[in-house]
């Protein structure tokens, strides 16, 4: 290891700097105590025991009329089919792995879900188990080796909903290896 | 807005810190600064976990107090007003094509559910009397603990109160969080004439709003118990899940696509488990509206939840915000609480390591502190709960820095893939408080020395030129620091010394070089060298130390050279005469020796302190006793080499240099004798009375012995 020459210190600095004391070298400080660890303050749980505000109680009149108002378009129309449309929450490209979620709105019942990457006439395909949640069908999500994809750029991620006699595609979403 | 004003103003009373920290900024510190304000909706934190999982918010006796408070009177008989569509005729209801007519709700109810008895659906439960929450009773069936919900439910006849208690108290859920699910699905806690079908559905459980709820979960006790299971379904599998703490999601605005979405870092389970559950959130039309107004594409159910809850309940955010530290009042043990998890932090060094230090810390009761389950103690070593990579990373000063690869665990010393060592840590506690840096480096700063990191060992970078290639190093705090010391990396050609001991080096390359003489420095040419004391410990790994500086000396190439005044002098064919005295061995390239000028060595040398003028042979001088003995010898007096003292000082004795003619005596005989030749020839004053006797010089016996006996001078 060779480094570049500098200059510039004579000999009488050399000298006064050899004879100095190491102390400086060794003098170790601590730190002192955070002053801001000092503030602190209380929790408690705080319970708002006011009676239901004008805009709390129009709320309740409001879930009425809407629970009114649904069922006045149930008894017209039914479910619309377009429920079993997967919605594609996230398609991730890790490091290592593409992630994908979806979940298809409203429940309908177990089944499955099919992820299709695809690029041309290359294309990685994934099962995973749908489970009623909620108030929706998930998709247990999916992890793809980036191993499995058999070149770098932009892939198209969609996903299939399978119940019974019901199913659906998402829309694409693109994604880069 | 007054709502959020009143939870402002309420945080303000019972946190002094909120002041502090808002009017003194220096104490703050800058993670703190980037937080979200108190009374911003904050998407990817809409509560944290430690308030969201806590059962022991309220008991039973307070949550029938707050339902009493909130709906004081209950329309039970449905005898207050209701205005509406009505077709008298086909009994049809709510269609703005008939006649809007003023009723009680009571009859406004009957007449609904017979409308759909009517149109063969079930009826809606619209039908007096009306049972608010508080009022509300049911028998319960019993439920064994499961892993989800680890208290049982005991069967029997309970309100309302007791059913979110007991779920509540059995799933570990904050049965605030319970109530304000209740009023954000089916507006129960305020309701004062409820219907069946809120009941029915009262979490919105397996009961989406376009469809017949599934029977099996239908009514308060189930809707409750099992939504409350839910989200610990979310957190105890959040593989399984769309969402789940520290991950960056696209979140929509409305279940129309078409309304679109937003990136949101999801930053507690708490919060993920509220996107699970309903995976909408609202657009900035809707947080920017005002409260009780709808927006196109608005979505609000969880900003009501958010709402709700501080408006009845206080922040949803813990800790002395943004802070997560807790303090025990009774042992004085700080914690960092992140996913309702408490992480004991086990010393100054670890809450620097985090940046903590600078961050407020609550004072809670032990009691307090229960509420939350015990994670891990605090490393300075960690990697992420969810981390596809496996990352490891190491804290510092309120930085984490991701360790490349094995073999920098190996270069810093850190037992990697020892999990006492390296801690899962929740994602959030890593991605909020803690800033990325990068990479871990391979050289850092610490109390004023830079090192670099090598094989378990911190190697103390001395000296400009070195610390100019390492000047990117970062300062790091003593507690990653800890290192034993190796061997000191030092500028080539430095000069130094350690602690109180006397001797002086040369660092020559990777060598160190003891000097003998303050006149090295000359001699060597080391004018303009940097030099520093160096403490004893930077040289508790040994510096190699090669051959103590002399001015003989023989480099890499087996040259000797005289050193004198910044110059070296080759020995070339007269090296046989020098090179049994003592000399620096240089066995590497370029050393010191190498780049000084060259000059060709006289014949004749002097001695630099004694002035002795000498010439060498075979190790011994033969010392010139006057000029006139140079010049008669043909050397020219012009043309001396001064050398350092220590040469002449090692050279043997030959005797002395007698030009031709000169006369002498040696001590302890009588004769006179003539240099003459190779040798001498005896004088006599008798003979020759005309020579200057006065001239005669005495001489040793050595200097005797070195001439031969010619003869008697017969001229």
């Amino acid at each position: 290891m060779r480094f570049n020459s500098k200059r510039g210190v004579v000999i009488a600095a050399i000298m006064a700097i050899l004879v100095a004391t190491p102390a400086a070298f060794l003098a170790l400080k601590n730190e002192s105590t955070p002053t801001a660890a000092n503030d602190s303050t209380s929790v408690e749980p705080r319970i708002d025991m006011a009676p239901a505000t004008d805009e709390e109680k129009k709320l309740a009149e409001d879930r009425k009329d809407q629970i009114a108002d649904v069922d006045a378009k149930q008894s017209d129309s039914p479910v619309p089919s377009s429920s079993t449309k997967p919605v594609i929450v996230y398609a991730d490209s890790g490091e290592q792995t593409v992630e994908v979620g979806a979940f298809i709105p409203g429940l309908n019942g177990d089944g499955t879900c099919i992820l299709n990457i695809t690029k041309g006439s290359s294309r990685v395909t994934k099962y995973s188990e749908a489970f009623e949640d909620v108030s929706t069908t998930n998709c247990r999500p999916f992890s793809v080796q980036r191993s499995e994809f058999t070149s770098k750029g932009t892939w198209q991620v969609s996903v299939t909903f399978s119940s019974g006699s019901k199913s659906g595609t998402s829309d694409v979403k693109n994604i880069e290896i | 807005m007054i709502a959020v004003k009143t939870i402002l103003t309420s945080f303000i009373k019972r946190s002094p810190l909120f002041i502090v920290a808002a009017l003194v900024p220096i104490s703050v510190a800058p993670l703190q600064a980037q937080a979200v304000a108190i009374n911003n909706f904050s998407p990817g934190r809409i509560i944290d976990d430690s308030i969201f999982f806590n059962p022991s918010f309220m008991d039973a006796s307070q949550i029938q107090a707050f339902l009493n408070a909130k709906t004081p009177t209950c329309d039970t008989d449905g005898s207050q007003s209701k205005s509406y569509y009505y077709n008298a005729d086909s009994g049809r209801i709510n269609d703005s094509r008939d006649q809007y007519v003023t009723t009680s709700r009571a009859v406004y109810g009957n007449r609904y559910d017979n409308w759909r008895v009517t149109n063969s659906l079930p009826a809606r439960g619209a039908s007096a009397p009306f049972i608010c929450l508080k009022d509300y009773r049911m028998d319960v069936p019993s439920r064994p603990a499961d892993s989800y919900c680890p208290g049982s439910i005991i069967a029997g006849n309970k309100t309302a109160a007791q059913i979110i208690d007991d779920t509540a108290k059995a799933c570990n859920i904050n049965p605030a969080v319970l109530l304000v699910l209740l009023q954000k699905e089916q507006s129960l806690v305020t309701d004062d004439w409820p219907w069946g079908r809120q009941y029915e559905a009262a979490t919105g459980y397996k009961c989406p709003d376009t469809a017949p709820c599934d029977p099996a979960f239908a009514g308060l006790f189930s809707q409750v118990y099992y939504g409350a299971r839910q989200f610990q379904l979310y957190a105890k599998n959040p593989g399984n899940y769309n969402y789940r703490s520290g991950v960056t999601r696209a979140i929509q605005y409305n279940p129309d696509t078409s309304c679109g979405s937003s990136d949101v870092y999801i930053e507690t389970q708490a919060t993920a488990g509220l996107y699970n559950y309903t995976p909408y959130q609202p657009n900035q039309a809707a947080l920017s509206a005002q409260r009780g107004t709808t927006v196109h594409c608005g979505a609000y159910g969880n900003l009501n939840f958010w709402r709700l809850f501080n408006d009845w309940f206080g922040t949803t955010i813990t800790g002395a915000y943004p802070s997560p530290l807790y303090r025990s009042e009774t042992s004085g043990m700080i914690y960092a609480v992140v996913d309702a998890k408490k992480y004991y932090i086990p010393s100054y060094d670890i809450l620097v390591a985090y940046g903590f230090h600078t961050f407020p810390i609550a004072n809670v009761s032990d009691s307090y502190l229960s509420g939350f389950s015990t994670g891990t103690t605090l490393t300075n070593i960690g990697r992420k709960e969810y981390d596809p990579n496996g990352a490891i990373f190491l804290f510092d000063d309120g930085k984490h820095y991701q360790i490349k690869d094995p073999d920098q665990c190996t270069q810093w010393g850190i037992d990697c893939f020892n999990p006492n060592v390296a801690k899962v840590l929740p994602n959030v506690l890593m991605d909020r408080y803690i800033t990325g840096a990068g990479f871990l480096p391979t050289s850092v700063k610490n109390q004023g020395t830079t090192f670099l990191l090598e094989n378990g060992k911190k190697r103390p970078v001395v000296g400009p030129l070195t610390n100019q290639i390492f000047s990117s190093a970062p300062f790091f705090k003593d507690i990653n620091v800890t290192q034993p010391l190796g061997k000191a990396l030092i500028d080539d050609r430095y000069i130094t010394k350690f602690g109180n001991a006397p001797t002086i080096y040369l660092h020559d390359r990777t060598k160190l070089h003891a000097l003998l003489d303050t006149r090295d420095i000359t001699d060597w040419n080391m004018q303009s060298l940097n030099g520093s004391n160096l403490p004893t410990s930077f040289d508790s790994d040994p510096l190699t130390r090669s051959s103590a500086l002399r001015p003989l000396a023989r480099n890499l190439n087996g040259q000797f050279y005289i050193v004198s005044n910044g110059i070296r002098y080759p020995l070339g064919e007269r090296t046989a005469d020098f090179s049994m005295l003592q000399h620096t061995n240089f066995d590497y390239p370029d050393s010191q020796l190498d780049r000084l000028t060259s000059k060709p060595l006289t014949d004749v040398l002097r001695a630099r302190d004694s002035g002795e003028i000498f010439t060498v042979s075979s190790g011994k001088k033969r010392v010139f006793a006057s000029m006139e003995d140079i010049k008669g010898l043909g050397f020219n007096p012009h043309s001396i080499t001064n050398i350092p003292q220590p040469i002449a000082n090692e050279l043997g004795y030959d005797g002395l240099n007698l030009a031709q003619g000169r006369l002498f005596k040696v001590a302890g005989t009588s004769e006179i004798r003539l240099r003459f030749g190779d040798g001498y020839k005896y004088v006599s004053r008798l003979d020759y009375p005309g020579l200057d006797y006065s001239k005669t010089l005495n001489v040793d016996g050595a200097t005797g012995n070195l001439y031969s006996y010619l003869g008697i001078y017969q001229p």
